[in-house]
This record gives C-alpha cells, structure tokens and sequence, in this order.
C-alpha cells in the first residue's frame, strides 16, 4: 500500500520533512510505503533539501543494511520512496505570469489583464514567481494549471497510485500563497485524472491555518511578499471558497483535516527575508502527519461531501488513568519520539563506545551482543560500529528538528558561525519545544534514560535481531527493545476533566471572542476529545468557519475584541486570498454588496452597468467581446470531426495554461449554461471601433460579466477609466438608473438566475437588486427611460440572465 | 538471535550439581576405609579413627560438614546473584565506562565468596565441641572444603546457566 504525501509550498514541505522524519522512526502501521512529494517553486527551500537529502540517506542506509524490502512499523522499517523526479516539482517552469500566460501574444491578453494586475504580471525578463507565489492564491493556480507541470505530477504520481489502497494527501496551509493555490488543484488535478472504470485513489488534505506569524517589520515592501496581517483572512476566504465548494459537491478529496492554533507562534523580523523561510518545526506540523496516518487507519469512503475530521487540542495528561491500555495516535507518536530519543541515547551512549573497544577483538566480556551482531550481520566490529554512527546520523535530524536534540546539533556542519546565528538556532530551538505540550517529548540533555529504561533487561537488547526481519539492521531490534521495555513516561500534568474544555485544533473558538460575522457564537461543538472526530454536517460547518470573522485577537489597551465594532474587525478579502483566477470576482461580490462598501466602488459598478447596457461612448450596440476558450482536447476527441474543426478553428489563440486555469478554477461548475457555452468569457470593452474578429487591447477592458454581480471591473482598469466610470455612475444615478434597472429586473432577476443555473442565485439575485435600489435618486434630475437602452445584443449561446438583461423578458 | 545452545545447554547445566556431588561423595555413610565416609575420615587424626568413639563423631562431622558446606554453596549462589544483579545495574546505568571489565567483577565476587565462605566454616567450626577438638591441620582442611564448595558453586553457577556464561565469553 502507497502513502503518497504532496506537500504544496513551505508549509507543505516542513510537514512531509516531517512525515518522512515520523514514517522512519515508525509511526505508520505495517506494509506501507510513503511516497513523499513536495511542489514549491524554490528549489533551494530549506524543508525541501532536508527532506530530499533524508530522503536520500534514509535509502543509502537501508540498502547498505539490505533491508530495503523491509515494510513495518518498526524504526526504520517503512520504506520512503526516493525518486528524483518525483520528491520534488515545480509547479511550472516559468518565473512570471507573462510567460505563464503567453503574453506576447496579443490575444491572450484582455483575458490575462482582467484577472491580474500589471504589477502581478510582470514582463518578458521578470521573476516574480521563481521562488514562490507570496500570499497570491490566485496567481498561483496559473502555474499549477500549467500542462507540463501537471504532466510531470500525472506522470509520476500516477505509478504510485494504482490500488484502491493507495492513499494521496496533500499537504498546505491556507495562509500563503503555493499551498493555498495548489492543495485542492492537485486533488483534483489527480482526481480528475482517473480514467472511468480506473480505481480512483482516496484523497485527504491536510490544511494548516494560521499557525506562526512573523514579525514584518522590516519586510520590503517594495516587492511581491506576504503580509502576515492578512492571514487570518486568508484562511477565512479558503474556508468561504472549501464551503462554496462543499455546497456544490465538488470538493475533490475523501477527508478534510483542519489543524489551526488559537495563538500563533510569532517569529522575529529578521525571519521574514524573502525566500529565507528556515523556521523552525512545530508541533502541528507532527499533527498532521497524524492525520495522514488517520487516513490510512480510517480510510473513508467515497461520498459526495468529504468528511471534516476535528479535534481538541493535546492536554496533559497524555495517558487517561481510566483507559491507559488505550493507544491512539498521540500515543503512538509520542511512543516512536520517546522510543527514537531513547534509541538514539543508547546507541550514543553506550553501544557506540562499547563496540568501539572491540576494534582488532571479535568480542567483550559482559557484552555478548557484540559477538552475536558480528556473527549474525556477518560485519566487522568497525563495520558494525559504521552502522550505529549511520543510524544516529539519521536520527539526529528527525529529533533535532522536533526540538528534542538541544541547540548544538544545528551548528554541526557550521563552520565560523556568527552569534547572531547561534541566537537564532537557539530561539528555533526553543520554539519548537515550546510549540510541543508540555512533557510531550523529552529533552535530551534532561533525559536519563537510566531512569526510563529501569525496568528493562539491558542483557536482552539486542535478543530480537532476526536477519530475515531486519536484514543488517541490528538497530531495529535496539529500538524494538527500548519500546517493548516497560517505558515510564512521564504522564504531564494535568486535570482530566480539562480536556473536555480544552480549546479545538482550529483558529476559531467558541465563546464571546470568537463570533461569525452576524455576531453569532460559534456553533463548533461535537468534538470532546484530541483524537480526529468526524463531525457531522461537514457543509454546516464548513459554512460555520467560513463566517467566522477571522480578525486577530489582539486587542488595545482597556479594549477587548468583542467590543469592538465588527465593522471595525473584518477586513474585505483580496483577490490574491482565493485560489482561483476568478477570484477578482468573487472578492468584488463582497466589496459592493458588503456592508462596509466604499460609495465609490458603487458608483463605478453602476457606471459599468451603465456602458454595459445603454448607450455611451457613440457605441450602437452592447460594446461585448466574446473570447471563446473552446475544449480540451480530452473533450475534443468526443466530438464529430466537424465539431472539432469548428471549435478549433474559432478558439482563441492562447496559452494551454491560461485555457485551463480559467476553466478549471472557475467556482461556476457550470460556467456553460451559467455563462456562455464554449467556455466564453464575455469583456465589456470601450474599443470605440472595434474591427471583426480583432480584439480589444488590454486596456480597453472594462470589465468581463460574472453572475453574482452581473459585470466585474478589469483587475488593470486604468485609473483615468475609473475615475470615468465613477463619473458616470454618480451622473445617472442621480438620474435615477438604479431604481430603473431594479423595477426592471427585480420580478424576475431571481428566476433567471435559478434558470440559467447560477449557484448561490437565492442570496446573489435578492443582493443585485437591494443593490440598485439603495442609490439616491435626485428628483430635480431628468429621469432616464429604459427605452434607451439597448435591447438586443450579438452574444451567441450566452446564459439566460444575459439575454434577459437586454430584452427584460423571461418566461419560466 | 537464539540463545538456545540446544543439548549443549544441559551438559552445561550439568555443572550445576557438581558441588551437590562432591558433598554426597564427601559425607555419604558407606563410603571410606571404615564405612563412615570420607570427610569424617580425613578430619580424624589416626588415635580417634582407631578409638571407639569414632563413630560417634562421625556421626557429628557429617552434620557439621552437610550444614558448613550447603552453607557454603549457598554462598557461591548468593554470590553468583549478586554478580547478576550488580552487572544488571550497572548496564542500566548506561554508563560504558562502568561495564568495561566484566571479568574483574566475576572475579572480585570470586573472592569474596570464598572469603565469606571460609569465615562461615571458621565461625560453625568453633561452634562445634566435636570439630573443635580435632588439630589445626583438620580445621584448615574443613575451612578450605567450605571455600572450595563455595568457589565450586559459584563458577559452575556462572558457567552451568546461559546468562552468566555468555557474558564471561562474551559471545
């Protein structure tokens, strides 16, 4: 059986260095292998090479041992597979967008400038994106749409899921950029992947939210970065798009693993250089690889709505008085870090130097293993103390990392290091202990495994060395020894009756502090333990995460976060929160409709109304540009050749990766009914004459129609054009246009919506007309008459609610 | 790994009652020129053998005999125990410079076991009317049969069981 790990940016990558680190000390059952895979743009990311360099030693070590067919649970008995092409990918490439996207072809580029910023898009030479996407979700799923980039995923993923056993879970957090981009495009981009009639793989995904927050400070601003006071919001808009999503049936995984902190832990600003990301582990990091792990024991089974696994935090004491035969998986892990710390101290301690001074004898009194070892392993004493020094060489980055080494196994390989740099391996250090709770690991330098070990025989340690279990890895029956000894651990302090008021795994709370945006408590509860709990309603409450505030709990002097006002409290989301190129539409749903709306966002909407649907600028018809995308070629090799022809013939001109990206990211499932068939993406243009079949310069762009706020402005509007729709739109609603349009479509806007299949039509429609209703209208103005307004336009197969738009008639 | 040595085992075990063996041979009646076994034979200078009361006093060497030298066997297992157990705590100890010398400890326990050994016969050898009568050259003889038996018991302790013996080859 398969475990394939995909970790998607630096979060992603520290927790599959993580699982790698956990699989080879034996946290995972008997008979599976762990496929890990990171995919992060920065090659050099420090959780990447460490992964990749264990990875690669991890190999080396058990082939060296020929016990490379070893599959158990044992310490360094789950194989890890090493495969170059596979450990680690780049999602693409390119290092910026206009390459990306193919700009230098004009005709890609209204599409490419209405969803992103000049700023975003870069040029011919530039590299925004060559170590990461900082915080923009939405520019990332460009470079993870990119065809070669999922080919050389497909490629290499699909060798390893092949059984209905095979597991895939994907690693992210939801606060950045590469993991909040990628998590649910690589589900699906795999998901989708399975032909019919192929066993699909069981898919999790493991999302991190907030759970450190780094000093910015002293960030440059002048670049890309990721501002950490935007990622609270950030997972609030992931958790507003996995609910709309959820709500659709179209969340492409098995299981959803939440893993947040009610309080980050905050690094210092000397931390947050761009590309410089070396923070340290963190104990949710080794959550969540127990949740791969939960995935594996507790495989679920495919439905239409993933399972949302929750839990409570980890509070002492770790053991319950009432059930302490009962092994979960925070005992396990707690298990295999205690047994490896212990191993490791032994083998340090004590077998290293023992074997040591059998050099040039084959034996030593009082030590009958050493003999037994040389004679069973057929090695040397040189050889077998080889073997050792390999073996705690291994696990000295597995329990450095986990804060259980003290400072110094950082400063190994270092030479001539600074004191700055000590101070700082000292400070990783220490957060990651303090990350852990308390009593959870040992400390080395405290750890007297005299004490532990008191009740072991030490004259059987090595007794359960079989070659044919562990081929030359005497270390495996050491380690089995150590946990097969009646270990006594400390259990931490700690009431029992705590746990059930302990906080959840999760950002959000409930009580005062933590309220959805209506000002509601939230509605959280069912889970009672830190085991992972499948809830019951996953949709409800996704939905209830998704209208959490998201605000940081910091409060003022004499202030606390519940008196202020919301308003004051929930920012509006960016574009760059949502992983989808769409993603300017659905924050401009927010930004108008929302209560906290600025007046002129409102007017300028109603300016674009207004050139979508009367008459301006001497244009005689609705100034619309009809960018067809057409099929894939999947779907093309369903169709009559003609079809084909056709299709192929009037599609436009553009990159692979832009076609895919606006198609598979789209939140309209339906974009083809719900907008215009042929994957059409309709511009409203002011190109004052616009030949046929020529396209509007990317400046020209207005907007491009989108359901829920029937047009969305161009990301690259100018300012002069805004300040011209704001005009505009202060102009005739005074004149009275919205109260116009809201008596004209307000029987039946609804209807129409519903008909043409939108999602979200109930609360999109009603918002669109309270929308027009709310403008001032002057009554010393002369009112405009709808007999203006143009009644007919030259869109073919476009949604219901367009036509509608222009001829105001519907029937049911 | 397999500790069993198989059959070899017991022919190692065997060397367990070897000291059993010598005290039957020691005392048994029945045994030595006048039938009242060996040791009360050796400790007898020749004016007693040949008197009467002899056989009283054989009658009480063995006693004393059985007692001092069972006590002693006692003593090489306690011993041998105490070996275990200290080489037990201190591999616990986790400390490679305190199980260096596995040897030395055998043979420290060694002695002190044959000391002890050889204080015990002393110390009943003057509790008896019988035994204390006999010459200093009877009573060397009695002490070095108590040390003997202790020495006896604690080595074929350490080489009869698996664990021990293991350990003093090191393989």
């Amino acid at each position: 059986m398969n475990l394939v790990c995909v970790g998607i940016g630096g979060t992603g990558a520290a927790c599959v260095e993580t699982l790698v680190h956990l699989a080879a000390i034996g946290l995972f059952p008997d008979g599976l292998d762990v496929v890990p895979a990171v995919i992060d743009p920065d090659e050099a990311h420090p959780r990447i090479r460490g992964m990749t360099t264990f990875v690669s030693d991890y190999k080396d070590f058990r082939q060296r041992g020929a016990a490379k067919d070893c599959r158990d649970s044992t310490i360094f008995g789950t194989p890890i597979v090493k495969d170059a092409q596979f450990n680690h990918l780049r999602p693409a490439q390119q290092a910026n967008l206009y390459q990306l996207l193919g700009l230098a072809s004009p005709g890609a580029r209204p599409l490419a400038y209405a969803f992103f910023s000049k700023r975003e898009i870069g040029g011919p030479g530039t590299s925004e994106f060559a170590n990461g996407f900082y915080g923009r979700a939405n520019a990332g799923v460009c470079f993870f749409s990119d065809p070669q980039g999922k080919k050389s995923l497909l490629d290499a993923i699909s060798q390893y899921l092949r059984t209905a056993d095979d597991r895939l879970v994907v690693f992210g957090s939801v606060f950045g950029g590469t993991g909040a981009a990628g998590m649910l495009h690589v589900a699906r981009t795999v998901r989708d992947n399975a032909k019919s009639g192929d066993v699909k793989p069981k898919v999790a995904i493991v999302m991190l939210e907030p759970y450190f927050r780094p000093d910015s400070s002293g960030a440059d601003t002048t670049k890309l970065w990721n501002d950490p006071s935007t990622f609270l919001r950030r997972a609030g808009s992931a958790y507003r798009f996995l609910a709309d999503l959820a709500a659709r049936d179209n969340l492409p995984c098995e299981a959803l693993y939440p893993l947040g902190i009610r309080t980050p832990e905050v690094f210092p600003p000397a931390w947050f250089a761009p590309d410089q990301q070396d923070n340290p582990h963190l104990f949710l990091e080794y959550l969540a690889s127990l949740a791969a792990r939960d995935f594996v024991l507790n495989p679920q089974e495919r439905e239409r709505v993933p399972m949302l696994k929750l839990r409570r935090v980890v509070l002492p004491p770790f053991v319950s008085p009432d059930h302490p035969e009962m092994t979960t998986h925070l005992d396990r892990l707690r298990e295999v870090l205690y047994g490896a710390a212990v191993t490791y101290q032994v083998i340090e301690n004590f077998v290293v130097p023992l074997v040591g001074r059998c050099q040039g004898a084959d034996r030593l009194p009082g030590h009958p293993w050493i003999h037994d070892l040389t004679t069973q392993t057929k090695l040397p004493p040189a050889a077998l103390l080889a073997h050792f020094r390999a073996a705690t060489a291994l696990l000295r980055p597995v329990l450095g990392h986990a804060g259980i080494l003290p400072t110094e196994w950082r400063f190994e390989r270092a030479r001539d290091l600074s004191e700055e740099d000590k101070q700082r391996a000292e400070l990783m250090s220490s957060i990651t202990r303090g990350s852990f709770p308390p009593a959870f690991i040992p400390f080395l330098e405290h750890l007297k495994i005299s004490e532990v070990l008191s009740n072991a025989n030490p004259n059987a340690m090595f007794d359960d060395y079989d070659t044919r279990h562990d081929g030359g890895l005497p270390v495996r029956a050491l380690s089995r020894w150590v946990l097969s000894a009646p270990m006594s651990l400390p259990r931490g302090e700690g009431a029992e009756t705590a746990k059930e008021r302990a906080d959840y795994q999760l950002v959000q709370q409930e009580g005062p502090d933590y309220k959805d945006q209506a000002g509601n408590v939230l509605n959280l509860a069912q889970v009672t333990d830190d085991n992972f709990n499948a809830v019951d309603n996953t949709k409800r409450k996704l939905e209830t995460l998704a209208t959490a505030t998201w605000v940081t709990r910091e409060t003022g002097p004499g202030e606390t976060s519940s008196t202020r006002p919301l308003s004051q409290r929930v920012q509006p989301p960016e574009p760059s929160e949502y992983p989808t190129i769409w993603a300017p539409a659905l924050v401009y749903a927010t930004r108008i409709y929302g209560a906290d709306s600025r007046p002129d966002d409102r007017y300028i909407h109603l300016g674009l109304l207004w050139a979508a649907l009367m008459p301006w600028k001497e244009h005689k018809e609705p100034p619309i540009f009809a960018l067809r995308l057409g099929y894939d070629d999947r779907e093309r090799q369903q169709m009559e050749p003609r079809e084909q022809e056709l299709d192929l013939r009037n599609s436009a001109k553009i990159t692979p990766a832009l076609r895919d990206t606006v198609r598979t990211t789209c939140p309209l499932s339906n974009y083809q009914t719900a907008v215009a068939k042929s994957w059409t993406v309709l511009f409203l243009h002011d190109s004052p004459d616009l030949a046929p079949n020529s396209s509007p310069r990317e400046d020209e762009i207005l907007g491009y129609f989108y359901p829920d706020t029937v047009v969305a402005p161009s990301r690259s509007l100018s300012d002069e054009r805004a300040d011209e729709l704001l005009e505009l739109g202060k102009d005739v609603a005074s004149s009275g246009f919205g109260a116009l349009l809201a008596s004209r479509y307000q029987e039946a806007w609804f209807d129409v919506l519903k008909a043409s299949g939108v999602p979200g039509a109930d609360i999109c429609g009603p918002r669109f007309i309270t929308f027009l209703r709310e403008f001032p209208h002057n009554p010393e103005r002369r009112s405009i008459s709808i007999d203006q307004a143009y009644s007919e336009h030259r869109i073919p197969d476009s949604a219901p609610w367009i036509q509608y738009l222009y001829s105001a008639r519907f029937s049911a | 790994m397999s500790r069993s040595a198989g059959s070899a085992a017991w022919a190692w075990g065997a060397l367990l009652i070897i000291p059993t063996v010598l005290l039957v041979v020691l005392i048994v009646p029945g045994l030595g020129e006048m039938g009242e076994g060996i040791l009360p034979e050796v400790l007898a200078h020749e004016e007693l053998r040949n008197a009467p009361e002899f056989y009283d006093f054989a009658v009480h060497a063995r006693s004393w005999a059985i007692v001092i030298l069972t006590l002693s066997a006692v003593v090489g297992v306690l011993f041998w125990l105490a070996l275990r157990a200290t080489w037990r705590r201190r591999l616990l100890e986790f400390d490679f410079e305190q199980v260096l010398n596995y040897r030395r400890l055998v043979w420290s326990h060694f002695g002190y076991a044959v000391v002890v050994a050889a204080l015990i016969a002393t110390g009943l050898l003057f509790c008896s009317v019988d035994l204390r009568r006999l010459s200093p050259a009877s009573w060397i003889i009695l002490i070095l049969a108590g040390a003997i038996t202790a020495a006896l018991q604690y080595l074929m302790n350490i080489w009869g069981t698996v664990g021990t013996r293991r350990l003093f080859r090191g393989r």
